[in-house]
């Protein structure tokens, strides 16, 4: 992309700031980290602590990450990002250019997004100083006798136990981030296209859709996590040797879905009426 | 020679008719005023010129370049349709400057040359968040003009103005006309018609007719 060309970023960028739903999205998210991480410490009750154990709580359970992905939604509620601005930059642009740089502007605030649910994570526990580097006390309690008052009093989710076993913090760590935006890309792009080529949200129906089916999949009656996309988004369920799903699937399928989608954004050119959606109007 | 060629375009959302086909020839150094009522097709037949809507049928050419897969949108053109949208907590030059970024074709004289031309020198350093409605329509036109495109599309620009900023703005236009330039003007004002206009085309339900002036 053309060095000059990244001012259509900036500019959404900037014009996003504006916008009170992207505020109550940040916010949302922040509170999401920040509630996992108060009741975390209140039950780790002096126990060591890792500064991204509650962090790791929250990508690893289905209602979290569903809680997660309902505030990237609501950040991206406005896709394909077309308002009165947009028009001025189009003429000087190029289609394929705006749609490039309209999805680059969508990953940037899930990076953003996620940025802020980290700090609402690792706030409490930064300032409740009591933290270690390697798997905690705490994390080993909770995942190792899984104990009921975990649940019951605390509400904390509890991950698979053979994490512990199978990887290192910083492999947790890095799976659980990675595998997570990469999903979430996939549905914000997916809401881009689709949305993009309807006068109705067709692609934000699709992305809800594919969330909620996953979470359906993953019910006791099924016997596979392979159909859930959203099963693939969550590193707890990728554990070797347990008939769980293995991370070169997972990565596999995340990124071949991603290059199809930007693959079709490539390729819809000459096919797209700009609209402007009726809450852009009067902005 | 005509500089716009629209062949047997037509415009359906939902199955509903919005634009029936149209074919016509727009030339090189003229003002070409197109009039309506509220939704009568006026900013569906400009936003297909502009490449922001696909026809249902038919082909937009532009200097000799169909608008389609390779070309989305017109080359050398400058657009104000819809309300005009900047950055509130920037000011007016500051809000030229990024766009102007986007193509690197002027430079920041060039901008103040043009906040000039449309009289908002002394407004250049406020904030478009303080702007009136008739300030921003300004800097619409300014943004549409100021890159010196052939062709200029231009949806109410008279939108908010008071009468000395649309007679100031309708001297501007002259000029431009007279500097070569094509402007396609939609307006439901008289006086944009007849000191302005050299063909004039109505719309009604989305079927336009040439209309004598």
């Amino acid at each position: 992309m053309d060095k000059h060309k990244l001012i259509l970023i900036q500019l959404k960028l900037q014009s996003s700031i504006l916008i009170p739903r992207i505020w109550a999205g940040y916010i949302y998210g922040f509170w999401l980290g920040l509630s996992i991480s108060i009741r975390y410490l209140q039950f780790a009750a002096g126990n060591t602590v890792g500064i991204f154990d509650s962090f790791l709580l929250l990508y690893n359970d289905i209602f979290q990450v569903t809680l997660l992905v309902i505030g990237f939604f609501i950040i991206i509620a406005d896709a394909p990002f077309v308002n009165s601005m947009t028009y001025f930059t189009l003429i000087r642009s190029s289609g394929l250019f705006w749609r490039l740089s309209m999805t680059s502007y969508l990953l940037i605030q899930l990076l953003i997004y996620q940025a802020i649910i980290i700090m609402g994570c690792i706030f409490p526990i930064f300032i409740n100083g009591n933290f270690t580097s390697g798997w905690s006390d705490t994390m080993q309690i909770l995942l190792g006798a899984a104990p009921q008052i975990a649940m019951t009093e605390y509400s904390l989710p509890i991950p698979n136990s053979w994490i512990l076993k199978f990887f290192s913090v910083n492999e947790t760590l890095f799976h659980s981030f990675l595998l997570i935006s990469l999903y979430c890309s996939f549905l914000g792009i997916m809401i881009f296209i689709g949305n993009l080529n309807s006068r109705f949200p067709m692609g934000m129906l699709f992305a809800i859709g594919i969330h909620f089916s996953g979470m359906l999949l993953m019910s006791d009656f099924v016997p596979s996590y392979h159909p859930a996309v959203l099963a693939h988004g969550i590193m707890q369920f990728h554990i070797p040797g347990k008939e769980m799903l293995s991370f070169t699937e997972s990565y596999s399928l995340f990124l071949l879905s991603n290059a199809i989608l930007l693959s079709i954004l490539t390729q819809i050119s000459g096919h797209i009426d700009y609209n402007i959606a009726v809450s852009q109007k009067n902005w | 020679m005509a500089i716009i060629e629209i062949d047997n375009i037509s415009k359906e959302f939902s199955g509903d008719i919005v634009l029936h086909p149209v074919s016509i020839s727009f030339e090189k150094g003229k003002i070409y005023g197109i009039i309506g009522r509220n939704g009568s097709g006026k900013t569906v037949l400009l936003k297909i010129i502009s490449g922001f809507l696909r026809p249902t049928t038919g082909t937009v050419t532009i200097n000799g370049i169909s608008l389609g897969k390779k070309n989305e949108f017109p080359k050398n053109t400058g657009i104000l349709i819809e309300k005009p949208g900047f950055l509130p907590y920037k000011n007016g030059f500051q809000n030229l400057k990024y766009l102007s970024q986007i193509q690197k074709l002027i430079n920041d004289q060039e901008i103040y040359k043009v906040l000039e031309q449309t009289g908002l020198t002394s407004a250049a350093k406020k904030l478009v968040g303080k702007y009136s409605m008739g300030m921003k329509q300004r800097l619409g036109i300014a943004q549409a003009i100021m890159e010196n495109p052939e062709i200029l599309i231009l949806d109410e620009p008279m939108n908010g103005l008071d009468d000395q900023g649309a007679s100031q703005m309708r001297k501007l236009f002259l000029q431009l006309r007279n500097e070569g330039k094509t402007i396609l003007l939609a307006s439901h004002m008289q006086e944009d018609i007849h000191e302005l206009c050299d063909k004039v085309y109505r719309i009604d339900a989305g079927i336009i007719e040439e209309i004598k002036i």
